[in-house]
C-alpha cells in the first residue's frame, strides 16, 4: 500500500471531506484493500497539517458508510465486503459530474474539452482558456 | 567531584561548538543543547549521589554507587526524549500530502543497537533475579544486601558474608527506575514516529532518516541506563562472589565471568553515550 492523500487549503471543500472522499475512492477502486491498516489519527493529521478532530471526523464518516472499521488495539482498517469497481468507472463519474456542471454554466462542449486539456497541462493554462 | 563536573561541562561545550559548526540550524542547536544538558546533569547527579555526605544516609552501603549509572542514564534518556519533542515541523501553507503508510516504532529502531540494548536488559533482569534470590541480610538485618555462604573447615562450619551485593535492597529500587526508563523510552519513540513530516529539508526520505537518528538517540539513552546499571551490578556481584571467604573455584570462575560482563556492559554504555553525544541532531 503506497497511497497518498492530498489536502488543498484553497479548495472550498472542507478538509475532512477531502480526506473522506479520497480514502473512499482509494477503497472503491481497490488501491486500499480489505484489512489494510490506515495510519493513526495523530500521524495522518500531523502529516497533513490538520487538527486531529478533522481526520477523526473523516474516519468516523467512513466507518458509518462501511468503508472502514476500527477495533480497540487493532487500529482502523479497510472494512470487509467492499466490491471494488474499475478505476475507469470512477473516472467516468467524475467526468460526468464535471461536464454536467460546466454545461449548467452554459459552456460549449469544445470549451469544456479545452479546459480539461489545459488543466492537464497546468492550472495557469486552465485560467487562460476562460479568458 | 570537581574534575568530573568539569569534564561534563567541557563535553557539553564541545557538543555545542561542534553542532554549531556542523549543522547551522535552530533544531540541531536545540537538540544538542538539551542532550548536552542531560549528560551534564546526569554526571552531576551521579557524582553527587556517590560523593555527597548528605545523601549517603539514604543511599548507603554501596546503594549510591550501584544506582549512580541509572541516575546518569536516566538523565541522558530524559534529555534525549525531550530533545526529540522540542522542535516541531513548520505547518505547511500550501497543498499538503501524506502517505497512508502506517509508521511503526520497529521500522525506525537501530538494527544493531536495539538488539544489544535488549540483550543487556535481558542479562540485567537475569542477573538481578539471581542476585535477589541468593542475597541475604547484612549485619544489621537489612534484607538483600550481602552474599552469605557457608563452608566446612577443620574448625567447624564457617559462615562468611561479603557485600555490597545486588540483592533486593538494590534490585528493587533499580528495577523501578529502569522500568520508568523503559516506559519513557517507549513514549519518546512513539512521539518520534508520530512526529509530523516536514522537519528535514529534503522531504520524506530526509524525515525518515531524521526519525531513525532520533530513535537511535533514544535507544542509546536507554542503553546508557541499562548497560551502565548492568555494569555496576555485575561488578559488585563479581567483587562479592570473589571476595567471600568460602569462595570455591566455581564461584571464583563465576566472579570472573561477572567481571567480564561488567567490562562488556561498560563498553556498551560508553558506546551508547558516544551515540547520544555525537549522534546526528538534524
Amino acid at each position: 500500500m503506497s497511497a497518498w492523500l492530498t489536502v488543498d487549503p484553497a479548495d472550498p471543500t472542507p478538509p475532512y471531506e477531502q480526506v473522506r472522499r479520497q480514502i473512499a475512492d482509494l477503497i472503491e477502486i481497490g488501491s486500499l484493500r480489505v484489512d489494510d491498516r490506515l495510519p493513526p489519527l495523530r500521524q495522518l493529521a500531523g502529516d497533513l497539517g490538520l487538527a486531529v478532530g478533522t481526520v477523526a471526523r473523516a474516519y468516523a464518516e467512513l466507518e458509518t458508510s462501511g468503508h472502514l472499521s476500527s477495533r480497540r488495539g487493532g487500529g482502523t482498517r479497510v472494512a470487509d465486503g467492499w466490491v471494488t469497481r474499475p478505476r475507469r468507472d470512477l473516472l467516468a463519474e467524475l467526468a460526468a459530474a464535471y461536464v454536467d456542471r460546466a454545461r449548467t454554466l452554459g459552456c460549449a462542449d469544445d470549451a469544456i474539452e479545452r479546459a480539461v486539456v489545459a488543466r492537464l497541462r497546468g492550472p495557469v493554462g486552465a485560467e487562460e482558456t476562460w479568458r | 567531584m570537581g574534575p568530573v563536573i568539569g569534564v561534563a561541562v567541557l563535553t557539553f561545550a564541545v557538543m555545542v561548538v561542534v553542532t554549531a559548526v556542523r549543522h547551522r540550524g535552530a533544531r540541531a542547536l536545540a537538540v544538542t543543547l538539551v542532550r548536552g544538558a542531560g549528560v551534564t546533569i546526569g554526571v552531576v547527579a551521579a557524582a553527587m549521589a556517590v560523593a555527597q555526605p548528605g545523601l549517603k544516609g539514604g543511599l548507603s552501603l554501596g546503594r549510591a554507587e550501584m544506582l549512580a549509572p541509572v541516575l546518569f542514564g536516566g538523565s541522558v534518556l530524559v534529555a534525549s526524549v525531550i530533545a526529540e519533542t522540542l522542535v516541531r515541523a513548520p505547518r505547511p501553507l500550501g497543498v499538503r500530502h501524506a502517505s497512508l503508510l502506517t509508521r511503526a516504532i520497529r521500522d525506525y529502531l537501530p538494527p544493531r543497537l536495539a538488539p544489544l540494548v535488549l540483550l543487556a536488559a535481558g542479562l540485567l533482569a537475569t542477573l538481578l533475579t539471581i542476585t535477589t534470590a541468593t542475597a541475604s541480610p547484612d549485619d544489621q538485618g537489612r534484607p538483600g544486601r550481602w552474599l552469605t555462604t557457608s563452608c566446612q573447615t577443620p574448625d567447624g562450619l564457617l559462615s562468611a558474608s561479603s557485600g555490597p551485593y545486588p540483592g533486593s535492597g538494590f534490585s528493587l529500587p533499580l528495577s523501578i527506575a529502569l522500568l520508568l526508563c523503559v516506559a519513557l523510552a517507549g513514549l519518546g519513540l512513539r512521539q518520534v514516529v508520530a512526529r509530523p513530516r516536514g522537519i528535514a529539508a529534503d522531504g520524506e526520505a530526509g524525515d525518515d532518516e531524521l526519525r531513525r537518528a532520533s530513535s537511535r538517540a533514544i535507544v542509546a539513552g536507554l542503553g546508557v541506563a541499562v548497560a551502565g546499571s548492568l555494569s555496576g551490578c555485575a561488578a559488585f556481584a563479581a567483587s562479592a562472589v570473589i571476595r567471600v571467604a568460602c569462595a570455591t573455584s566455581l564461584s571464583v570462575a563465576a566472579g570472573v565471568l561477572l567481571a567480564l560482563l561488567a567490562a562488556a556492559a561498560a563498553v556498551l554504555a560508553a558506546g551508547c553515550l558516544a551515540l547520544v553525544v555525537g549522534g546526528r541532531a538534524a
